[in-house]
């Protein structure tokens, strides 16, 4: 066998000497100049094996020698099975494309279940005590910093606080919940804090305007509470930072920051499973309590609306992906959706709007009622404008101009299904209306506002599954839309 | 790889410049990067240990100079307990700022108590730990001086209005290259306070260029994208802000970086070697920007590669100047310290290596 060279590194300084090195019958013979010293295999320590990098001996005396010949020293001194499966496993192709897949489902795996389960577990573990005060502390730095009292009135206040004492005294947690009135500089929103604290804007109170449509976003909150979503963000979020640095492997440097922006789509992902989770929640306690989860879906395309997010298109594709919350027509559908077994809201809705205006009553059962009015028109032309309410729910206004002479002479029927007030059309007066309304022939619930304001009707209508959104501003004298001077009522006088 | 034999064991020329080099090659470094990545996983990060280990005898073993190269000799078991330590500690750190929003002054405190440990706890072991022809390096800073670089001195930034930072940065690198040992021989370090204000003075400059730019760009592109289009998505415009800020504090974190290396390793001397690197700013800009775009195109298949271009552009900037012959360093007799403080700084990405 034909000795190997190595560098014999012996008098504790850098100055190495080359020698030969032989193994011959367990003994490693070194041969250094005329001198030959044999030192027996077992009695050496070598470093393992890794890519082609010269290997360190290390003789008993701690002398060292250093060898290019990797096969020579794992004669020498075999590598234990462990080592060399390593070096095996970083030399064979396909373990390096095994890692590659280990790799990927692993980082599947542990982003979209081990971390939120272990989340989930951890916030469990967390007494709720400590939640309850995290809870009030949060609360009192809000308050400090952006809430400010709710402006509502008292008795409105406590009508409020009343039906969600009703709302959730009925469950075996209810006592844990509290309803905070804030108002928050005309921001529509409600949220929910760790250990029940539910936050309501006077905002978001006005907009929704329905109770059941409140009960049904101060379900989806206790949702939140109750799978205690915050704290499993802020664990997630945590340890997301922690499992992309380890696997970055060095956190440092630009590249550490790069990798570490990943974390925000994944924040995204998580909040919209969490708010998925939340909106499930809250159609289970509406049709416990016998409410129907289409107001949960209601109450989404009012805010929607509100906000022009029916604006746009949905999001799709990376967009979808980085969002916070679902899609809102997807959260309407998925509560229509719920509401399956329950009567349309849109019966219950148009009720309403005959209840809620003072006269003419109509019969609820069948819903069918005219309201009307008229307004002098040039010379000798009337208008006499009625809103029709349909049997099956659907409300259409219609102007019929008249002439005195002929009483009728003719009727024009306004497009789509109109919702007005017979209090709505005073000049020089400000009105708002705004309702939902059933659209029979497309089965779709659309959200009609219109806006009154010194002879110009500001028309909205917005389907409720979000999408359509329309604006018109109608100049009434251009579209020939006479405004009463008078409601009806002073006419019949 | 037969001159290392000659170079090493004779006596090298008189007025040598001596450069290093690094032989390290992508493709061999990525096998042995995913299989350990994926040991790790498979593990429980346990592996990572052994992972970190062979990473570092890679890029040691890989980095030549004078016919030899450096060898890393750190074991993986005092690396797992210093993981685990460092996983707790950061647990604790992030849970603790996050849960308990009213003790994060108290948190923050604690963090930065311990941080002169972990950064003088990392320089001994890396120290320690490295080694070249059969001598391993030393650092001999106390923990008193630790604290004083790492904690007192900082105290002295703010009432300044930040004006102390550079005499700060130079008190630091003073400690660090003054006192690590290669075997029985010093380092020394010369560099003066003016050079690190100088520094500094020129990076404020490049900074404010840079964020001149970045926020005429950011106009720019938002008049673009209210122009062509119209239906912009709103995440959009919160997320395109802060990779942007990267691109554009880039040039002046690089003329920082490339500037501070330079004069840290030209005002060294090892006995009577002396060094000479020349990176320059322009070349880290090109390399940290292609790896950064690789590495986000290749979702991170392309890591290993981006740090060996890296290391090889270091390594080939920076040379050895023997004014006579390569004399023999000595070894010296020392204790091994435990590898905690070293893995708190590698988790806090703070690197602190020479």
């Amino acid at each position: 066998m034909s000795p190997v060279s190595a560098l014999l590194f012996d008098d504790g300084t850098t100055t190495g000497r080359t020698v030969l090195l032989r193994f011959v019958d367990g003994d490693l013979s070194i041969e250094d100049g005329a001198d030959v010293r044999t030192v027996p295999a077992d009695q050496l320590r070598v470093t393992s094996r890794l890519a082609g990098l010269r290997r360190i001996v290390w003789l008993p005396d701690d002398a060292q020698l250093h060898c290019d010949d990797g096969a020579f020293v794992d004669r020498l001194r075999p590598q234990s099975a462990f080592e060399a499966l390593l070096d095996r496993l970083e030399r064979h192709p396909a373990a390096v494309a095994g890692a590659v897949v280990t790799i990927v489902a692993a980082a599947a795996v542990l982003l979209f279940q081990a971390l939120p389960l272990a989340a989930e577990r951890i916030a469990r573990a967390i007494p709720q005590a400590a939640e309850t005060r995290l809870g009030e502390h949060v609360l009192a730095v809000l308050d400090e910093a952006w809430l400010a009292r709710s402006a509502l009135p008292r008795d409105e206040r406590i009508r409020l606080n009343r039906l969600f004492r009703e709302f959730v005294d009925t469950a075996p947690d209810g006592a844990a919940y509290s309803l905070h009135l804030r108002s928050a500089g005309g921001l529509a929103n409600a949220f929910a804090l760790p250990g029940g604290r539910i936050v309501l804007t006077d905002a978001l109170v006005g907009k929704l305007e329905h109770d059941e449509a409140l009960l049904a976003v101060l379900a989806h909150e206790i949702g939140h509470v109750r799978e205690r979503h915050l704290l499993r963000s802020v664990l997630q979020n945590s340890a997301i930072l922690l499992v992309v640095g380890m696997l970055a492997g060095d956190p440092s440097g630009a590249s550490g920051m790069l990798l570490a922006a990943p974390v925000f789509l994944l924040n995204g992902h998580y909040s919209r499973a969490f708010e998925q989770e939340a909106d499930a929640h809250a159609h289970q306690v509406l049709a416990q309590r016998n409410l129907s989860p289409a107001w949960f879906g209601y109450a989404i395309g009012r805010l929607a609306a509100q906000e022009g997010r029916g604006r746009s298109a949905p999001p799709d594709g990376l967009q979808a992906y980085l969002a916070s919350h679902p899609a809102d027509a997807d959260r309407m559908a998925a509560a229509f959706q719920a509401a399956q077994d329950f009567p349309p809201i849109e019966r219950a809705l148009a009720e309403r709007l005959g209840a809620g205006r003072d006269a003419p009553r109509w019969p609820a059962a069948d819903l069918v009622g005219c309201w009307s009015g008229w307004e002098p028109m040039e010379a000798e032309w009337s208008r006499f404008w009625t809103v029709e309410f349909d049997a099956d729910g659907s409300l259409q206004l219609r102007f019929d101009h008249v002439d005195p002479n002929d009483r009728l002479a003719y009727s024009d029927l306004e497009s789509g299904s109109w919702a007005l007030g017979a209090d709505m059309l005073v000049a020089r007066s400000r009105m708002v209306f705004d309702e939902a309304v059933v659209e029979p022939a497309y089965d779709r619930l659309h959200a009609y506002r219109i806006e009154h304001l010194d002879r110009q009707l500001m028309l909205y209508i917005q389907s409720v599954t979000g999408v359509e959104y329309l604006s018109e501003r109608i100049d009434c004298e251009l579209a020939g839309i006479g405004i009463a001077e008078r409601t009806h009522r002073d006419a019949e006088e | 790889m037969a001159d290392h034999n000659t170079a090493n064991a004779g006596a090298p020329p008189v007025d040598d410049v001596l450069a290093f080099e690094f032989r390290g090659r992508a493709g061999e470094y990525f096998r042995i990067w995913i299989v350990n990545l994926a040991l790790s996983i498979l593990t429980l990060g346990i592996f990572s240990a052994w992972a970190k280990v062979r990473r570092e005898r890679y890029f040691h073993g890989n980095t030549w100079v004078a016919g030899a190269p450096f060898q890393y000799l750190g074991e993986p078991l005092p690396i797992l307990a210093g993981r685990v330590v460092a996983v707790i500690l950061l647990a604790a750190f992030l849970l603790a700022g996050q849960l308990l929003p009213f003790a994060q002054g108290v948190v923050m405190a604690i963090g930065l108590f311990v941080l002169p440990w972990i950064v003088v706890g990392a320089l001994r072991f890396r120290a320690r730990n490295a080694a070249w022809s059969g001598v391993a390096f030393r650092f001999d800073g106390s923990m008193q001086e630790g604290y004083l670089n790492y904690l007192i001195r900082y105290l002295l930034v703010a009432p300044s209005l930040g004006l102390a930072y550079p005499y700060v940065r130079h008190c630091q690198r003073a400690y660090i290259n003054g006192e690590h040992r290669f075997g029985t021989t010093r380092f020394t370090f010369g560099g003066s306070v003016a050079a690190f204000y100088r520094i500094y003075g020129f990076a404020v400059l490049a900074l404010v260029c840079c964020l001149a730019g970045f926020v005429a760009a950011l106009i720019a592109l938002m008049f673009l994208a209210n122009v062509f289009l119209p239906a912009f998505p709103p995440s959009f415009a919160e997320y395109a802000p802060l990779p942007l800020l990267y691109v554009a504090l880039l040039p002046a974190w690089c003329f920082l970086t490339s500037r501070l290396t330079n004069l840290s390793f030209n005002a060294t001397r090892l006995g009577d070697l002396r060094f000479r690197s020349t990176v320059r700013a322009i070349d880290l800009v090109w390399l940290y920007a292609t790896n950064a775009l690789a590495i986000v195109g290749s979702l991170g298949l392309l890591v290993p590669w981006a740090r060996i271009r890296l290391a090889r552009y270091r390594a080939a900037r920076l040379q050895v100047l023997a004014p006579g012959s390569l004399v023999a360093f000595h070894a010296g007799p020392g204790e091994r310290p435990g590898a905690a403080g070293d893995e708190v700084a590698g988790f806090f990405s703070l690197d602190l290596s020479l």
